[in-house]
């Protein structure tokens, strides 16, 4: 083996030392140059990625925690405004409730028949389905 | 090389919604039996503002996770790694 690489070299020594071969060379090495810039450039890039991931994940923590914090912040907002929402209208209920107990006929009578039949459909809904007058009605009348 | 793989941020929307907002709304209170036309109308007066509630409620919920939403893409959009303008590869 080393007597093939001795002769190999040689041969390839007297075949470089030939000028006409030189242009060959030349083109040889500048494409060994090529690829070896080529290999070192990717070789960087991906040690300045991993450098970078590193980065985006100490920075990804603090970017997260500041957008929950917002959308914390951002839904208490909406829920207390809901809460006095809600508020006004059970004041609103009040104050309407308040005006029919004291509007002239407010205690005109409803004949029965029509009560019960609009109580029998409101049964009906999911609403109500656990109501106690419901669950009454719902009862086989022995 | 293998790509970067992408973590999506530790957002959770839902967990912002309150259970009361979870909760469905109550109907009004059914009148007595012998509802005179003012219990009658109040029942209905008070089912609407029940059915107010309720909407109110639902609109809370999607103004929540839509806020939450665009946290999370403003987040997202901070977080995306940026090509160099000199970088080739």
């Amino acid at each position: 083996m080393p007597a093939f690489l001795i002769a190999w070299g040689a041969g390839a020594l007297r075949w470089g030392g030939t000028p006409k071969n030189w242009p060959y060379i030349g083109a040889g090495l500048v494409i060994l140059t090529i690829i070896f810039l080529v290999v070192m450039v990717r070789h960087d890039g991906a040690v300045i990625q991993r450098q970078g991931v590193q980065v985006v994940g100490a920075k990804a923590a603090a970017t997260v925690a500041k957008g929950d914090a917002q959308a914390a912040t951002d839904a208490a907002g909406v829920v207390s405004k809901g809460a006095d929402r809600d508020a006004a209208i059970q004041a609103t209920g009040a104050a309407h409730a308040r005006v029919l107990q004291t509007t002239p006929g407010h205690d005109a009578p409803v004949a029965r028949s029509v009560n019960d039949a609009a109580r029998r459909g409101l049964c009906d809904y999911a609403a109500y389905a656990n109501d106690p007058t419901c669950v009454q009605l719902r009862k086989p009348r022995p | 090389m293998p790509p970067t793989p992408t973590i999506q941020p530790a957002f959770n929307c839902a967990s912002l919604v309150p259970d009361r907002l979870k909760a469905p709304v109550a109907g009004a209170p059914l009148p007595p039996a012998d509802a005179d036309a003012g219990q009658v109308w109040g029942f209905a007066d008070a089912q609407t503002g029940r059915l107010d509630m309720a909407n109110g409620h639902t609109s809370d919920v999607v103004d929540i996770v839509t806020k939450c939403e665009a946290a999370k893409a403003e987040a997202q959009t901070a977080l995306k790694p940026k090509r160099k303008w000199w970088w080739p590869f």
